[in-house]
């Protein structure tokens, strides 16, 4: 087991370098000065260049060189700074540090952003968990429910329901509810800061969710085992509970570990409309003070929660299913 | 001259697109999955309003030169030119203004001059012709981001399917790679650090969204490989690409049929996310999203002025990707033959 999880894990290595390398191209090969512009355009040169600099822009990209000149910030010459660090003081190496030590730098408040996400994580953990506990119970209990009314008007329409819910954008089921509850209904705003972010998270996530699962049961119940346990006499239930729900726990077990991670990255447009000071407003407040450090950690944390769950995932197949070999 | 020479693509690639589904439509071998897809009334509703959606999608692209020097006025705005401007909010089919207390003497000024069936938004601009404007920045992002997604994941896949080995391992990992990065983060970090706009949008959505498509035709390409025609086409002599482009890509062209459509949706509900956020389209473009923002404001005034949200929500984004999605659904029920069934 400790073998298949180590080796699993070296086999992700080169998907975490690519990872890096498609972020480091992103944030560090244009020309910082342009980047700077698109987000001053009217700003005069010195503004640009001190924007390049409190982002750290200014190193060289990937080695410093003593005699290189090859930095973009300096006119010509080459700043006093660099000249006394080492060959690997360059925008390369010091970010592939940051992500091999998970210190992360520092925001633009000079506030460390390892501490900022560990004090953040538990506020959209408080709000995703329930949410996404919600969510999988009950779409897993519908989706039975029409597996079991299968093929009859009500599973027909169940299905169109669910297709219009998956059509309707996060942003619509915030307003509708926060104008429905907060304000036709005048629910107390606390209650509604606890509530309401859990309610529009499970209505936006229940509509593919059912539809997923339903697919998933209706793939088992074409299964030959199931004509044959219906055979024996097995009733309808019977066959539900004790056959298609414990052989569609890998699709289930699959969605469910994949997305546990991003629990505590929660949701950029919920907690900034609720104030809730998750992760995803820390990603909101980023975006809007150009702060390019955060969005480059929230990128690389996004990537490293999605290996882990990956991980997760195999691992839980192990543990569900007997007929899963180690290899 | 330059509108002009936009106006002709957009003419030409209507054309094309309708020369496509033209030979979609006639094409003799997919006759049992066309009266399949007829028999269904929901799918023939969910067609015919994708087509609306494309029509005024276009026509909103074409712009019309203009004497006056108004900028930016294509020929939706011509064609409904005769409606008239209020004063401000008015709600839908209502005779008088909404929300000049102060005015409320004189009858006359609060008068409605037209009717609006959803309605007048802050400007007294109708929310209508503003919802049917939005259906062109949803054209063009969805034709824009299928543009590089498309040909980005058609290619890989079919290269990594065909060639195994190497090739297909850097492939794979490349796919790998992408979709490790989540999309929303990808797509704010390229617009943080390219800008806004339409065409960064695309750019950003399509870099990203091409891994689907890719595996999809990869696995596709391991099946057909193996296949008599393609041993044929090989035994011929025939060239690499002439078997991959001619013999095998009109093979797999039902998937790719199938993730368009679905893609198409995904990508206006991701447009009305990013702009929601505030990295979306540039101010004054009038799309959906941009819409929903503006009705979070309205929401809470008192009375609420519930018609912009209603029109951008349940005119403009759920009519299209319901249909898309319905119409996506259904395809794959008629063309993909190991599909489970969605019904």
């Amino acid at each position: 087991m400790l073998t298949y999880i180590i080796r699993r894990i070296i086999y992700t290595l080169p998907i975490w370098i690519g990872v890096y390398g498609i972020t480091f191209a992103l944030f560090h090969m244009r020309d910082p000065i342009a980047i700077a512009r698109v987000h001053m355009p009217q700003a005069p040169d010195a503004a640009l260049k001190a924007w390049v600099r409190n982002n750290n822009l200014h190193l060289p990209r990937f080695v410093n060189l003593p005699a290189d000149a090859d930095t973009v910030l300096v006119d010509g010459k080459k700043h006093p700074e660099l000249a006394s660090k080492s060959i690997f003081y360059s925008q390369f190496f010091l970010g592939f540090r940051e992500i091999i030590t998970f210190d992360f730098g520092v925001d633009k408040n000079r506030q460390p952003i390892s501490e900022s996400i560990a004090e953040r994580a538990p506020y959209s953990l408080s709000v995703m968990l329930p949410a996404f506990l919600i969510t999988v119970t009950l779409s897993v209990v519908m989706s039975l429910f029409l597996a079991y009314f299968r093929e009859t008007g009500l599973d027909v329409g169940a299905v169109l329901i669910t297709v219009a819910m998956m059509s309707i954008p996060v942003p619509v089921y915030l307003l509708l509810c926060n104008w429905g509850f907060g304000k036709y209904l005048k629910l107390v705003p606390v209650y509604n800061h606890v509530l309401l972010p859990i309610l529009v998270s499970v209505l936006a996530g229940l509509g593919g969710q059912v539809r997923f699962y339903r697919t998933v049961f209706l793939e088992q119940i074409e299964q030959d085992y199931i004509r044959t346990a219906r055979a024996k006499g097995v009733s309808e239930s019977g066959i539900l509970f004790k056959h298609v729900l414990p052989n569609s726990l890998i699709p289930i077990l699959t969605s469910v570990v994949m997305s546990l991670p991003f629990l505590i990255t929660g949701s950029l447009i919920l907690e900034h409309f609720f104030g809730i000071p998750g992760m995803g407003d820390m990603m909101y407040t980023a975006i809007y003070s150009q702060d390019f450090q955060v969005i480059k950690v929230m990128v690389y944390l996004g990537a490293f929660l999605y290996m882990i769950g990956a991980l997760l995932t195999d691992i839980s197949y192990i543990l569900a299913d007997p007929r899963v070999v180690l290899e | 001259m330059i509108t002009i020479l936009i106006d002709i693509a957009w003419i030409l690639a209507a054309a094309a697109g309708i020369v496509a589904l033209r030979s979609f439509l006639r094409n003799p071998s997919l006759k049992d999955a066309r009266d399949m897809l007829a028999s269904r009334l929901r799918v023939r509703i969910a067609f015919y309003v994708v087509c609306a959606y494309l029509g005024v999608g276009l026509i909103g692209q074409i712009k019309v030169p203009e004497k006056e020097r108004i900028a930016d006025r294509s020929l939706l705005d011509l064609s409904l030119q005769w409606i008239q401007k209020e004063r401000t909010y008015s709600a839908p089919f209502a005779s008088e203004v909404t929300g000049i207390r102060m005015l409320e003497a004189d009858r006359e000024l609060n008068r409605v001059k037209g009717i609006h069936i959803l309605g007048t938004d802050i400007n007294g601009v109708d929310v209508m012709h503003n919802v049917l404007r939005g259906a062109s920045t949803a054209l063009i992002l969805s034709f824009g981001t299928a543009l590089v997604a498309m040909p980005l994941g058609v290619l890989l896949g079919i290269l990594a399917g065909w060639s195994g080995g190497k090739l297909d391992d850097l492939i794979q990992w490349l796919m790998s790679t992408v979709a490790s990065i989540p999309w929303l983060l990808f797509v704010i970090a390229f617009l943080m650090v390219f800008g806004r706009g339409l065409f960064w949008i695309c750019l950003a959505i399509g870099l990203t969204s091409w891994v689907g498509t890719a595996r999809l035709i990869r696995g596709e390409t391991l099946k057909q490989k193996s296949l008599d025609y393609i041993t044929a086409a090989r035994a011929t002599g025939l060239s690499v690409p002439r078997i991959l482009f001619r013999h095998l890509l009109p093979n797999v062209r039902y998937l790719i049929i199938i993730d368009l459509t679905l893609f198409c949706s995904s990508v206006i509900l991701a447009e009305s996310i990013l702009t929601f956020i505030g990295i979306g389209v540039e101010q004054g473009t009038a799309s959906w999203g941009a819409m929903l923002i503006e009705s979070e404001k309205e929401l809470m005034r008192s009375p609420a002025i519930w018609w912009v949200f209603a029109g951008s929500a349940f005119c403009g984004i759920l009519p299209l990707v319901l249909s898309l999605n319905v119409l996506g659904d259904a395809l794959r029920d008629a063309l993909d033959p190991r599909a489970v069934s969605s019904r």
